[in-house]
């Protein structure tokens, strides 16, 4: 539940002070509206509690100044008209007149020891009887009944004190009492017996039990606060009923005040709250920002921008500095990755020149040019001697002996320095020592298979030339003895046979020191100006004759050949169109043969297309190797020596051009075809 | 004729009746005859028992016509005398005599109170009372 809290410092922030904001004034909310409440109930009966206390005081003294009254007036010495029976009225008249200047709703009656109500305040009960055992009651000076309280006290005559000539009344209507009690809308009080019968004052419908100990009831719409009186009323209880709601209105008031005030706190508290936590976070987002542009841009001289002065700008600072550092050490490491990377390809170069070069000397010389160059040391030297001196460091060179299969020490290079620095300053010394010795070996290796196969040319074509003359003499006999000597037909046959022999030997021995010559780069074009179509045509007419015994339709066609003066070498050239042709009518049993001459774009090309017995695309690799002729029932039926087509290429290749074959497979005829790039005469 | 004459007679005599007008000294019933100097005494309060009977004089009220004869007559001071001897007598805690309004007062009061003595004009004398001294003037 309080995840959403701890997984942002900003909602945290914002909860704390929120709570720090808010708790004082929820207290002070909580305690109006759960403490003050009784607090203020309690203040209300005290000050009511007072206030009756002071109105019982005062009703007291009220009464006991009518009772002093009522003494003092039966103490008169005017009451001995009471003898009199008044006649006078000078008591009537001056109890009217003290009542009259009491003004309240009482009357004053002397009364006679016979009951009889001998003067008044009021005419009405004058002559009455009064009922007159409740004046006898000793030490009683007072008593209530039906809602009146009777104040009396006893008249002697003044002139003997033991003479009693009645009593003086006071009637006393407790209503009266209103005076004493509050009435306004929002305290209600009132007078009431014991028996909750009789109200003097308002009456407000309240049943006070007033056994119980407490005097103060609270209930839903008052506050209540009662209290006996003392003397005469002492069953009487005086009340005092305050409104709750208007006891409490200043506290409703404040309360409501404190809701709206804290709606109003709560929002501003909020809007602080966020505010601030925003601004405190907002470096801390930035920072994040920051750090996430870096990450994926990479770009590590971003930095931040504070303008606050707390914890917050010094971790930025800090990040700022460390940014620095990791920007510097960015930079330090690209530098050197740079460095290493120009040493790499310096070092490439020099394995590049090293391997440029042609002989052993020139290889050494060049290497430790190459590494002075590198190490920017000038001390370097070669040394042929083993047994040089141990005190420097130097790398040994070593190369193969191919014959003997074995590593023979060549020298080694003294690197001018006490020690390696450090084991990849050894590995780097060592590598190139590796070069260097493989340049070395590469050269040896050079020389011996160029010079081998340099024997191996010259011992070709000097064979071939010894070959050449004895088989020269042997034609040339067996001619002779065909031409001139008188044989019979069995012994020509013979010698025919000798001398066809003979010249198919000539012609492979010629073809092979062709072959030869190539290889031993001593075949070389000689351009002239040419006419190309003349040679093309000559070739075909040459072997036209081949054709005649098989059934074979044979044409040349040169519709699409601009016809100019070419420069070339034009007995390669015929030799390879002879060859192509010789070769297409050798696997040719019959059907056709169509020898086209044409331009394609800037070169010249001769094709041969036949009908005969074709190429499978496996046997389409070996064609061109010398001595091969197709594994297959045509090596029976024809011969040769196997080396027409591959003469051919390389004889092509001399003139600037190359042999391909096309075919679709065996049975299916085959494309020959000769283009080359040939210059205008 | 006669009449009138009659009721003018009867007023001239009314007139001379009253020109020479009684008054009465009276006592409850109970009390024994006293003499006038008793009554001054009673009056003056020099004397508050006579035969175990409490002695109670009552005054008629302090301007009053009668009171004035009363006592000029048989108390023998004049106003301002008695005033002056109530005044002495006041400090030796002795009140003057208490007063009624009026002589009917007076009556009521005497035949009330057994040792009151009191006085009054005699054409208001009744049989309850008794009279201890009369004297017309």
């Amino acid at each position: 539940m309080f995840n959403f809290i701890k997984k942002s410092l900003r909602n945290k922030l914002l909860s704390i002070f929120i709570i720090i904001g808010f708790l004082p004034f929820l207290t002070l909310l909580i305690y109006t509206l759960f403490l003050s409440e009784s607090k203020i109930v309690n203040k209300t009966i005290d000050e009511h509690l007072e206030r009756t206390k002071v109105v019982i005081e005062l009703i007291d003294n009220h009464l006991e100044s009518l009772t002093k009254e009522v003494k003092f007036l039966s103490s008169l010495d005017l009451m001995d008209d009471l003898l009199a029976e008044d006649i006078d009225k000078r008591i009537s008249r001056l109890l009217t007149q003290k009542r009259d200047d009491l003004n309240l709703d009482i009357s004053f009656m002397a009364v006679a020891p016979d009951s009889t109500i001998i003067a008044s305040s009021s005419r009405d009960n004058l002559l009455k009887k009064y009922s007159i055992d409740e004046l006898n009651v000793k030490n009683s000076r007072a008593y209530v009944k039906d809602n009146y309280l009777y104040m009396h006290s006893q008249i002697n005559a003044s002139f003997d004190k033991t003479k009693k000539l009645g009593f003086l009344v006071l009637k006393y209507n407790l209503k009266n009492l209103d005076l004493y009690l509050t009435h306004n809308t929002t305290i209600h009080s009132y007078i009431i017996d014991s028996k909750n019968s009789f109200i003097i004052g308002e009456d407000i419908n309240l049943k006070i039990n007033f056994n119980n100990k407490t005097n103060s009831i609270i209930d839903n719409n008052y506050v209540v606060v009662y209290k006996k009186l003392s003397s005469f009323l002492n069953d009487w209880y005086i009340v005092y009923a305050v409104d709750k709601s208007v006891a409490l209105e200043f506290l409703y008031d404040f309360i409501s005040f404190m809701l709206y005030i804290s709606i109003v706190i709560f929002i501003l508290i909020i809007y602080m709250s966020i505010k601030q936590s925003r601004e405190i976070v907002k470096p801390i987002e930035e920072l994040t920002a920051t750090t996430d542009f870096i990450t994926k841009t990479q770009n590590y001289s971003a930095q931040l921008n504070v303008n606050s002065q707390d914890e917050i700008a010094t971790l930025t600072h800090s990040f700022n500095n460390m940014l620095k550092t990791t920007y510097s050490a960015l930079q330090t490491l690209e530098e050197e990755n740079r460095l290493r990377l120009k040493r790499f390809t310096q070092l490439i170069e020099v394995f590049n020149t090293i391997i440029q070069t042609k002989s052993e000397d020139e290889c050494i010389n060049v290497s430790i040019e190459e590494i002075k160059k590198l190490t920017n040391k000038e001390n370097l030297h070669f040394q042929k001697d083993k047994n040089r001196a141990r005190d420097k460091e130097c790398t040994n060179l070593y190369v193969t002996d191919f014959e003997n299969d074995e590593k023979i020490y060549f020298g080694s290079i003294e690197l001018g320095i006490e020690s390696f620095e450090d084991k990849n300053e050894q590995d780097f010394y060592n590598s190139i020592a590796s070069m260097i010795t493989l340049q070395l070996e590469r050269i040896r290796l050079i020389k011996r298979t160029t010079s081998a196969s340099k024997a191996k040319s010259a011992f070709i074509s000097n064979m071939s030339h010894e070959l050449r003359t004895p088989l020269n003499a042997i034609i040339g006999f067996a001619q002779y003895m065909i031409e001139y000597e008188e044989l019979d037909e069995d012994q020509k046959d013979t010698v025919k046979n000798i001398e066809s022999s003979a010249q198919y030997l000539l012609g492979m021995i010629n073809e092979i020191l062709d072959i030869a010559k190539i290889e031993a780069g001593k075949m070389e074009a000689h351009l002239e100006n040419v006419n190309i179509l003349e040679i093309v045509q000559s070739s075909y007419n040459m072997l036209s004759p081949l054709v005649k015994d098989k059934k074979i339709k044979f044409d040349l066609l040169s519709d699409n050949f601009d016809n100019k003066i070419y420069k070339t070498d034009p007995k390669m050239f015929k030799q390879i169109v002879v060859n192509l042709l010789s070769n297409a009518i050798k696997f040719t049993p019959e059907g056709s043969i169509l020898l086209e001459i044409y331009n394609d774009e800037k070169k010249l090309c001769v094709s041969v297309k036949d009908s005969g017995i074709g190429i499978s695309q496996d046997d389409m690799k070996h064609l061109f190797n010398d001595f091969t002729q197709l594994e297959n029932v045509i090596q029976k039926r024809h011969r040769g020596t196997g080396l027409g087509l591959s003469l051919s290429k390389k004889m092509a290749n001399i003139l600037g051009g190359d042999v391909t074959l096309k075919s679709d497979g065996i049975g299916h005829g085959t494309l020959c075809l000769f283009c080359l790039q040939i210059k205008q005469g | 004729m006669k009449t009138v004459s009659i009721i003018f007679l009867s007023t001239i005599m009314l007139s001379t009746l009253s020109f020479g007008e009684e008054y009465v000294v009276i006592s409850n019933s109970k009390m024994k005859d006293l003499s006038t100097a008793q009554i001054k005494a009673v009056f003056l309060k020099k004397i508050a028992l006579i035969d175990n009977l409490n002695a109670v004089p009552v005054n008629l009220s302090a301007l009053d016509s009668i009171r004035e004869k009363f006592e000029n007559r048989l108390v023998e001071m004049d106003f301002e005398r008695l005033k002056s001897y109530w005044t002495k007598e006041h400090y030796l805690g002795k009140r003057p005599p208490i007063t009624m309004q009026s002589q009917e007062s007076v009556i009521a009061f005497v035949k009330k109170v057994e040792g009151a003595i009191g006085y009054i004009n005699a054409k208001n004398l009744d049989d309850s009372v008794k009279v201890l001294y009369r004297w017309s003037e």
